[in-house]
């Protein structure tokens, strides 16, 4: 009978002690993958859910990884104009990609790879390549000559592929679908530029997405309040080298082939879904901010947070903006 | 049958102000308000009191290289590493939550933990 007692008492106790996060507390994990940072802080607490996104993640990135032998990607890159037969998902982000393409008048190039390696940004081998390169590879950039039948998708030789700006957003949305369907009601997820938040934060209120100041990056410049979806934000100050004194970011212009210099320095869009952010974010930073705002116009279905080099501040209205810098600060408004 | 009650007494007691006991240390030693921490890979190697007090420079070596630290003026930075990048130097001193400051190459995240 006290054996018994004992027997109950002993686990019960030993859960007390051990246990670091109480379970009103959300719970937080982190973890490196698809090149990037990833961080959760969600709730309620479920000791499964760091090895299921994980697992996902590591899934996702064995498919769409550019750099990883055996991948979709590197399935595709390396057909030689030959048919290849995907996964549905790769299949979706390639489709969607040029369908993002074709709507941006090509602003969003999935087919940069040749150009991207050229300088060194997915290898961090970093130089500035000579004019002749750049314009021989872009000769491989036509997103005209790429077929999407089905899973089957079919390449011109020589043109290369690279979803890096698609796929942080795809697997955001992913796991967040794989963090509600484990019943997760609350919860911020953060894959380096890319925020994606599950309902509010678990006392009611929205969560408060800090914007980083393009001009020192590990401060806020501002911030913006969000009860659903993603915040992605694309910027020229997150990846970049300096030769000769002068600064090369990672934002290739597909018309030139060099880093897009329309004024912009950051570019953050909120929306629904985290993979249509992730493309406008690339998209509409190479537009520029005219061209951007009218896009802005023309969809009405994103929110959009341009920062100039200026330095200036432009905001869509309905945005919950907060914590607003010095800096001089516009509301874009819907055209009439 | 006494004594067995005594003893049964003594153990779960003996449990019970262990449990207590490992509950404090645990509080005592968990930083109370703002911290940062240097993790490794997921293993955290420093933490310290955020604004922190403290002014050294030292470095954190790992098979795939080096990061400079240097803490000063109430935070902390990467001030300089072997990796080919250089974000984590060009992102400057730790100064937010949500801004960690990352070396990919290295997997080396320095980050603010607010209570």
């Amino acid at each position: 009978m006290r054996g018994t007692q004992l027997g109950v008492l002993l686990p019960v106790m030993l859960l007390l002690t051990g246990c670091a996060q109480s379970a009103s507390q959300p719970q937080s994990w982190d973890f490196f993958a698809m090149d990037t940072y990833m961080t959760f802080k969600v709730w309620p607490q479920d000791p499964a859910l760091p090895e299921r996104t994980r697992t996902e993640i590591e899934r996702l990135e064995s498919l769409l990884s550019v750099t990883r032998d055996g991948s979709d990607l590197d399935r595709i890159n390396h057909a030689r104009g030959t048919p290849v037969t995907v996964s549905p998902e790769t299949a979706e982000i390639i489709q969607m990609g040029l369908s993002c393409g074709a709507e941006t008048g090509g602003a969003l190039n999935i087919a940069m790879y040749p150009v991207s390696k050229l300088w060194g940004f997915t290898q961090d081998t970093h130089q500035v390549p000579a004019p002749g390169e750049i314009a021989d590879a872009l000769e491989h950039t036509d997103l005209s000559r790429i077929s999407v039948n089905g899973e089957t998708i079919t390449v011109p030789d020589g043109t290369e592929l690279d979803l890096g700006a698609l796929a942080k957003g795809y697997a955001g949305d992913r796991l967040r679908s794989v963090l509600q369907e484990n019943g997760v009601t609350s919860g911020i997820l953060s894959l380096g530029g890319n925020v994606e938040v599950i309902g509010t934060k678990l006392d009611g209120s929205p969560w408060r997405v800090g914007i980083a100041d393009p001009f020192a990056p590990s401060e806020i410049l501002c911030s913006v309040m969000t009860r659903s979806g993603a915040v992605v934000t694309s910027g020229s100050y997150q990846r970049y080298f300096e030769e000769n004194g002068r600064r090369y970011h990672h934002i290739l212009d597909p018309e030139t082939g060099y880093p897009a210099e329309q004024g912009l320095v950051s570019v953050t869009v909120t929306g629904e879904d985290g993979v249509t952010c992730d493309a406008l974010s690339t998209a509409l930073f190479v537009m520029g901010k005219e061209r951007a705002v009218a896009e802005w116009n023309r969809r009405q279905d994103f929110g959009m947070i341009l920062i100039t080099d200026e330095p200036a501040l432009y905001y869509t209205e309905g945005l919950d903006m907060q914590d607003l810098p010095a800096i001089p600060v516009e509301v874009i408004s819907h055209e009439p | 049958m006494n004594r067995k009650a005594l003893l049964l007494g003594i153990v779960l007691g003996v449990i019970f102000l262990g449990s207590g006991g490992v509950l404090l240390w645990q509080n005592l030693h968990k930083p109370q308000g703002a911290h940062i921490e240097i993790v490794q890979d997921g293993k955290v190697l420093y933490t310290m009191a955020y604004p922190t007090a403290e002014t050294r420079t030292f470095r954190i070596e790992s098979e795939n290289g080096w990061n400079e630290i240097t803490i000063r003026d109430g935070s902390i930075c990467i001030s300089d590493a072997d990796c080919p990048d250089q974000t984590c130097v060009k992102t400057g001193m730790l100064r937010s939550e949500s801004l960690p400051i990352v070396c990919l190459p290295h997997k080396l995240v320095i980050r603010l933990e607010e209570p």
